[in-house]
């Protein structure tokens, strides 16, 4: 069941500075960049590091511990040495507003699958 | 199609990764190697694996996962001989192996101390997980160590055995810690950190004899003092396992000389990656060079992973490292010996970061602290330096200064 949540205004965030926020006890990282919003897991997949601290640039965000990236758009692992995919968030603006769907329940998008070991 | 790949690290873990995500057709993947399965993470064992518990072995590739790519392993089995004429190679078992593709991801080995008592009980390296299982029972029944070396996993075990109790001396034969990987300031800061805990750091010392009976009891010091020990630890670097490779003839120098491809200078079909690679012609590094970090041995893994499913990639990555000490990190990107300056940013007092130049020209950089403030730092860094970035010296010391503005 879908369960959107506000998280700022669209002008409090800055291109390639991916922000931290605490929705439902999840945590999650809103990435502003040039071709939109995305929201990730903020949780890196390798070692459970904060991820919003990381590099944003061009839709890959780079984990600031062992440089893992990802594509905040699919949440795809794209380097090593993560393997498992980041899940991904709906987010829409509306008006001058960010919002994030954090669902509640089964997810359809279930992310988290390992791309190497299936 | 029959591809050898020899040895399960982290090379030939990313490589196997990469090669098993599209696997075509008519190629048989076959892995020899002197390790068990899993495929792990090294870097843990001289980290959290030694001080937890409950120690956890993050796995890169586990024995199912090959076993459902039909991929055939054989395990324990060391590769000995490689014949590139007849394309066969010889396990010590006797058994013999066909390959059309060979890839040589051997890694490398601790290096040895040929010291009177280097084969007492007590005295150890670490390398691979059983070393670190040995480790780990010694320095939990261990009260005095002594280590060998004040290189990154030589100071990493001094962390791990002081938090656990134990009197630690940490023996160096170099004017400083961690000589070879970074630059004065940064050695300092970390040796200081080991300083706070109550590690000893003996510069300029070297080690003449380990004495004991059976049992490691002390080491003795080229300066003639006697250090007790429970345990000796020999952390003073790595050899590549190159010695297969020279024998069947290929071009070798501390390491299987490849080109950025990852193809042997020599020989057609076959390629070394990791550790026990040293790649000829990397566009950013000045001379044939070798790596020993994680991330570059996972990245040659998958350029050859490319490179075999028919792409033409080069490895021109900037190399990278980490290393926790204690509750900092220390991250290092580039190439520091190509730094004839290295000036510093005191971004706080725990945290300092130092831009290596050569004629202006960033070249590398160094940070330790905790990692919200030198990952950012050295994640711009690294990109600056692979765009041959010239540092903005004045901005760059200023920690009034983003540096986001300066090397973005
Ligand atoms: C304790 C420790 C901590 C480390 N910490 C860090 C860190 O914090 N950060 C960092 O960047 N790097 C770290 N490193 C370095 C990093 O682990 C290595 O660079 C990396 O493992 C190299 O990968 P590789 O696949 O080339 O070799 P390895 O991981 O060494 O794998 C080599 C494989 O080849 C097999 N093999 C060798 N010879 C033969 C043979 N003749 N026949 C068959 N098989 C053979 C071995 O059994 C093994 O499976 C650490 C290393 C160690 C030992
Ligand atoms: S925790 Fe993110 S790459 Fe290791």
């Amino acid at each position: 069941m879908a369960n959107w949540h506000c998280v700022g205004r669209v002008d409090a965030f800055e291109v390639d500075f991916s922000e931290e926020v605490t929705l439902d006890g999840q945590v999650i990282a809103v990435h502003p960049t040039e071709e939109g919003f995305f929201a990730t897991s903020g949780i890196c997949t390798h070692e459970d590091e904060r991820i919003f601290e990381g590099l944003l640039d061009r839709c890959q965000i780079e984990c600031p511990k062992h440089m893992a990236r990802f594509d905040v758009r699919t949440g795809a692992a794209l380097s090593p040495p993560a393997i498992t995919p980041l899940l991904t968030y709906q987010v829409e603006l509306r008006d001058d507003y960010v919002w994030v769907n954090v669902p509640v329940g089964d997810r359809d998008d279930t992310g988290q699958s390992p791309t190497w070991n299936s | 199609m029959e591809l050898l790949i020899v040895g399960s690290g982290g090379a030939a873990g990313a490589c196997l990764g990469g090669l098993l995500r599209c696997q075509p057709q008519g190629r048989r993947i076959t892995v020899a190697t002197a390790s068990s399965l899993p495929i792990y993470e090294r870097p843990i064992l001289s980290k959290g694996y030694l001080t937890s518990d409950t120690p956890r072995l993050p796995v890169l590739l586990d024995r199912a996962a090959l076993d459902d790519h039909g991929v055939v392993v054989h395990e324990r089995a060391e590769v000995d001989s490689i014949d590139l004429a007849g394309r066969t190679c010889g396990l010590t078992s006797g058994v013999e192996l066909r390959w059309d593709q060979i890839v040589i991801a051997t890694g490398s080995d601790a290096r040895v101390l040929p010291v009177e008592g280097h084969d007492l009980a007590g005295v150890l390296t670490l390398r691979g997980r059983r070393d670190a299982d040995r480790l780990r029972d010694h320095l939990r029944r261990s009260t005095r160590v002594v280590i060998i070396g004040a290189g990154l996993i030589g100071l990493e075990v001094a962390a791990a055995a002081v938090s656990l109790g134990a009197e630690v001396d940490v023996v160096e034969a170099g004017p400083r810690a961690l000589g070879r990987v970074a630059p004065p300031e940064i050695a300092h800061a970390v040796a200081a950190l080991h300083r706070q805990r109550g590690v000893r750091i003996h510069e300029s010392t070297s080690l003449s004899a380990i004495l004991g009976d059976q049992v490691v009891k002390a080491v003795m010091t080229s300066s003639g003092v006697r250090l007790e020990a429970d345990t000796v630890v020999i952390a003073v670097g790595s050899r590549p396992r190159d010695t297969i490779a020279r024998r069947a003839g290929l071009p070798t120098d501390d390491g299987v000389l490849v080109t950025p491809a990852l193809r042997s200078v020599a020989a057609d079909d076959v390629f070394a990656i990791g550790d026990v690679a040293r790649v000829v012609g990397h566009p950013f590094i000045h001379g044939p060079w070798r790596s020993e970090s994680w991330r570059v041995a996972q990245q040659q893994g998958s350029v050859l992973a490319a490179n075999l499913d028919g792409e033409q990639q080069t490895f021109d990555a900037i190399p990278w490292f980490w290393s926790d000490q204690y509750d900092m990190v220390l991250q290092g990107a580039g190439v520091p010996s190509a730094a004839t300056r290295w000036i510093t940013r005191v971004h706080s007092a725990a945290t300092t970061i130092c831009f290596g130049l050569n004629d202006g020209q960033l070249t590398a950089v160094s940070a330790l602290g905790p990692l919200r403030d030198i990952g950012r730092p050295v994640s711009l860094a690294s990109r600056a330096i692979a765009r041959r970035l010239k540092l903005d010296i004045a901005g760059a010391t200023d920690p009034t200064v983003a540096l986001d503005g300066l090397l973005r």
